[in-house]
């Protein structure tokens, strides 16, 4: 077999420009080959289908994607309500296309600075010293430092991002950062731990860090730090200002979680800068000056004062619906969800909002074995949840089983 | 009664009938297999926040593939060193005609390919199921077989080719 196939097969993404041209040129010129890679090609993906099952719900994942939409701006709705005259842009979790946007804006330099001038002959010396890597490379939208569009930001350099569309700047150990329009920031490395130091000034940004690859996000607020440590992770960090809000406390974001507790009350007006972490995947940690370290995992968001205190949090629960509804407290009532690791109980109430398959429902339409992924927000004093329930096309309605009733019919 | 339902289901019935193919269509261009999904899910995506873009006289397949194409080459620009060249070569492969085009179904060339697969020696089969169930990398297999991360990814593409023709044949009634 050619190497240059082989190398294909192997590592596509990480093939030098010699070996991509290469490799190009042989298939163009060979027809032949072409049909053999294509075929290879369309048998790994028959063989993912076959040992990977689950890539079988791929129909009922769509429909529920497009049917979260709603549930989404739902969910982006009750962030903006939490920084009413105040957080600003709102956390978002986003998929990779949200990156673009379609206006362009006038392009602003907002960041400059001695500090980072020292930070750029720092670390300037220290990959002179170690021959580690070349400047973190431009792979989408335009990126300015000192008043130019640039393909490479130097080391410690202030950059903003021009124009309405996002930057994505790729980094060592497989790792990259995307900016929104207008984000300001630098970007160097820890001579100490050897990570890279993304110091945000302004603006959000997605960052993807590498299995391998360890970074940390700087703000004015506090600091996130995301390593890969054989796992990838994926977070946004996003700086606002909370002209009001109220703080939440750790139980009330465990609440928010969907976990049964007695959050009690702690609402202590806030005001200043905020920083807002979402994870898709993996971890981060998130670190304020005098306050022990806060982990965000997975299909979390939390917006922190800049005393680390959390103004918003919201998380996402996913799992099969198990058991039926279990007393609560008042009109409250319980729900069981079988996740990947553990089971859940989740509080609902007649203001729960529950979406069935892409429409609107009600908790009464649910049924054990439904797929249900629980969106749930806390925004001071108030938390909103929000089901959104698949159910698996095999399921046919089993009259022997009782329905999941509403707490307001029982 | 309920209008809004009526693109609803024109969506999900266009989702039904082209996932497979489009998925495949999507691997067939390179994007690596743990990728297709995402990559597919961010295609009807597009095509479900503007479905009066494709005009009425143009199959959805094909306006499908045109977005997958898109897609694609948008994932290979934010994953691949060189993004351009991986691109040509997506394209280069999309216009290989190929045997999933006659068979829209999935559902039974899998069947076709389990039966296949169990016909395979057993270290085989687990070395398959390591890669493709476990999702174990080929070089932590290398190291645990004490062979090169090459060797194994030759060994994984003869089995390809093996099991290709081995579906083929079943197709043809020959059973090979």
């Amino acid at each position: 077999m050619n190497d240059l196939l082989l190398s294909y097969l192997e590592r596509r993404n990480d093939l030098d420009e010699a070996e991509a041209e290469a490799l190009l040129s042989l298939l163009a010129a060979q027809p032949q080959l072409c049909v053999w890679l294509r075929e290879q090609l369309g048998m790994e993906d028959l063989l993912a289908r076959l040992h990977q099952p689950e890539r079988g719900e791929f129909a009922n994942r769509v429909r529920y994607v497009v049917g979260a939409q709603p549930a989404a701006a739902f969910i982006a709705r009750v962030r903006g309500q939490a920084a009413t005259g105040g957080l600003r842009p709102s956390v978002r979790l986003r998929p990779a296309s949200a990156r673009r946007t379609p206006a362009r804006r006038r392009q602003r330099a907002l960041w400059a600075g001695a500090a980072a001038a020292v930070v750029l002959v720092a670390c300037s010396a220290l990959l002179l010293a170690t021959g580690r890597g070349g400047a973190p490379e431009v792979i989408q939208g335009s990126v300015v430092v000192a008043d130019q569009e640039v393909q490479r930001v130097p080391d410690g350099a202030g950059f903003t991002i021009a124009g309405g569309r996002a930057a994505i700047i790729r980094l060592d150990g497989a790792s990259d950062a995307g900016f929104a329009p207008a984000s300001a920031g630098t970007i160097s490395r820890d001579r100490a731990t050897g990570a890279q130091v993304v110091q945000l000034a302004a603006g959000e940004g997605e960052f993807h860090v590498g299995a391998q690859g360890k970074m940390r996000v700087e703000t004015a607020s506090g600091t996130v730090s995301g390593s890969g440590d054989g796992q990838a992770a994926n977070f946004t960090a996003t700086i606002g200002e909370a002209a009001t809000g109220d703080a939440v406390t750790e139980a009330e974001v465990m609440a928010a979680a969907g976990e049964l507790t007695h959050p009690g009350t702690h609402h202590a007006p806030v005001r200043g800068k905020t920083l807002a972490v979402a994870v898709r995947s993996g971890q981060a940690r998130v670190e304020f000056t005098g306050h022990p370290h806060v982990i965000v995992e997975a299909d979390q968001a939390r917006v922190f004062s800049a005393d680390g205190r959390t103004l918003v949090a919201e998380r996402v629960l996913r799992g099969t619906l198990k058991f039926f509804p279990t007393t609560g407290t008042g009109n409250s009532a319980n729900i069981v969800i079988s996740g990947r690791e553990l089971m859940r109980t989740i509080a609902v109430n007649p203001a729960t909002r529950v979406r069935l398959d892409g429409t609107e429902a009600a908790l009464g339409d649910l049924h054990p074995g439904d797929h249900i992924e629980a969106h749930a927000a806390k925004d001071g004093p108030l938390l909103a949840l929000l089901l959104v329930a698949t159910r698996p096309k095999a399921q046919l309605p089993d009259p022997q089983r009782k329905p999941v009733a509403h707490p307001a019919e029982r | 009664m309920d209008q809004p339902a009526e693109p609803e289901a024109h969506f999900v019935r266009i989702l039904h009938e082209t996932q497979g193919l489009i998925r495949a269509h999507i691997a067939g261009m390179g994007v690596p297999v743990d990728e297709v999904d995402d990559v597919a899910q961010e295609v009807y995506l597009v095509f479900a926040r503007q479905p009066e873009r494709m005009p009425p006289d143009v199959e959805p397949l094909r306006w499908l593939r045109g977005i997958a194409r898109n897609c694609s080459h948008e994932y290979f620009r934010r994953r691949a060193r060189q993004p351009r060249s991986l691109a040509a070569i997506a394209d280069l492969l999309a216009a290989v005609p190929a045997a999933e085009t006659d068979e829209p179904e999935t559902a039974p060339r899998v069947d076709r390919l389990r039966t296949c697969v169990e016909r395979l020696a057993t270290p085989h089969r687990d070395l398959l199921a390591s890669y493709y169930r476990d999702g174990r990398q080929a070089a932590d297999i290398a190291a645990a077989q004490g062979r090169s991360v090459g060797a194994v990814h030759m060994v994984l593409a003869r089995l390809r080719e093996t099991l290709r023709r081995c579906v083929q044949g079943q197709v043809q009634g020959t059973g090979t």
